[in-house]
């Protein structure tokens, strides 16, 4: 016999009661997202800020709640946020790295701290880091977040067919990275 | 080459993912949760400070409104219900000394009986006349009246075969000249206006008409306008304190 009070299953579900301005609501499809969200960030290369940048998707969530339509997957609209809040991060990156290079550029005793001369073993991670950013994407999406074509595509705003393309040119490059290094 | 229709499943890539697939994943802080739903509820009610604040503001603003509409300045208008009789007439009078006999107090073929009709009114109205507040009304429309008073002592525009307008005026001159403090000239002119009045018979009809003005003719009354009912109202016995 089913619990009356038992939370609905369905992420959809949950989120029209979001929508109706539920937090426990809400805290149930954090702490049923959490956990693939941050996978995510870190595969995407924000390791160390994965946690800011879930949490700032799950604020996203709660202030964009009345823009969900029940008629696409939860997380799709998910995923989507995760994914603004990802090139709000890189524009944010991008904007400090040009900061650092001009110090560097204009600092006298600046050095690259070494990082040039450091050789590291290549392992798949690494080879995740020397993806471009559209294929990084594309493939964290179909690889670590299990996400299909249809959805991904959805998310990318991008046709179908260019996912695949995506995900096996993204696969095919490490795969050739990885060869190059094993011999 | 053309990409597989599934390149998650192709074959040569299954090692690939597999590795790609055991890359461990970061565990959540134990105050994951606990922080986003901490950083909600300050963001609530940051918004619902600010609402607030925006709600104090209007209702502030609507007060201001609502004070500004309760003690909007309207239009003054010369007459007040709070005026007496003699003030409204006095109101009425033109700039050149006259009372007009149109509502939109422009000059009309009446307003030397009506101007008459208006000085009789305020010289009744007060025991001093000439000493009283409507002094200067009284001199003013008797200067007017003086200035439509031809060569021969006719006062100009009489209307139609009873000369009220010579009649009134030559009364109001006449009784004006009568008042302490009168000008020397009002005698004089009310003394060659007199000659022009109209034979006994006739001037006894307007004398009762005057001294009774419910009497005067009803179409002469109204045509004569606001002003001249309202010197007739204040002429009535028993209204006029002198009468």
């Amino acid at each position: 016999m089913t619990d009356p009070i038992q939370p609905p299953d369905d992420d959809i579900a949950l989120m029209a009661q979001v929508r109706n301005g539920s937090p426990d609501a809400f805290r149930l499809l954090v702490e049923r997202h959490q956990r693939p969200l941050l996978n995510f960030f870190a595969r995407m290369g924000a390791f160390t800020q994965a946690e800011d940048l879930a949490q700032e998707t799950f604020l996203r969530l709660w202030n964009y709640r009345n823009k969900y339509k029940p008629r696409a997957k939860f997380t799709t609209f998910l995923y989507t946020l995760a994914r603004h809040a990802w090139l709000d991060h890189i524009r944010r990156q991008n904007r400090f790295r040009l900061f650092a290079e001009r110090y560097r550029e204009e600092s006298p005793s600046a050095t690259d701290g070494g990082m040039q001369r450091l050789h590291r073993k290549l392992d798949i991670h690494d080879a995740l880091e020397r993806l471009t950013p559209k294929l990084r994407e594309t493939l964290v999406l179909a690889v670590h977040q299990g996400l299909g074509y249809d959805e991904i595509a959805s998310i990318l705003r991008i046709p179908v067919g260019t996912v695949k393309s995506r995900v096996f040119n993204a696969l095919a490059f490490l795969q050739e990275i990885y060869n190059e290094t094993s011999r | 080459m053309k990409p597989p229709a599934d390149p998650l499943n192709h074959p040569p890539f299954a090692h690939l993912c597999q590795q790609l697939r055991c890359l461990p994943a970061p565990e959540p802080s134990a105050q994951f949760t606990q922080n986003i739903m901490s950083h909600l509820a300050s963001q609530e009610t940051v918004r619902h400070s600010i609402l607030g604040q925006i709600a104090k503001v209007a209702a502030a603003l609507a007060l201001l409104l609502a004070v500004y509409l309760i003690h909007y300045p309207r239009k003054e208008y010369a007459v007040s219900v709070d005026q007496s009789p003699i003030e409204i007439l006095m109101a009425a009078q033109r700039t050149d000394g006259a009372w007009s006999a149109a509502v939109d107090n422009q000059p009309s073929r009446y307003d030397t009986g009506v101007t008459a009709l208006a000085v009789l009114a305020l010289i009744h109205s007060d025991s001093n006349p000439l000493e009283s507040s409507g002094a200067i009304a009284i001199r003013s429309g008797i200067w007017h009246l003086l200035r439509t008073q031809d060569e021969q002592g006719v006062f100009a525009s009489t209307v139609g075969s009873v000369p009220y307008n010579h009649y009134l005026a030559t009364k109001a001159i006449e009784t004006a000249a009568g008042l302490p403090g009168a000008d020397p000239d009002w005698r004089w002119a009310a003394r060659r206006a007199q000659k022009h009045l109209p034979p006994p018979e006739h001037l006894a009809n307007l004398n009762r008409h005057l001294a009774n003005p419910s009497t005067f003719p009803p179409r002469w009354a109204m045509a004569a306008g606001p002003s001249a009912q309202l010197a007739l109202h204040l002429l009535r016995p028993g209204v006029s304190p002198l009468f």
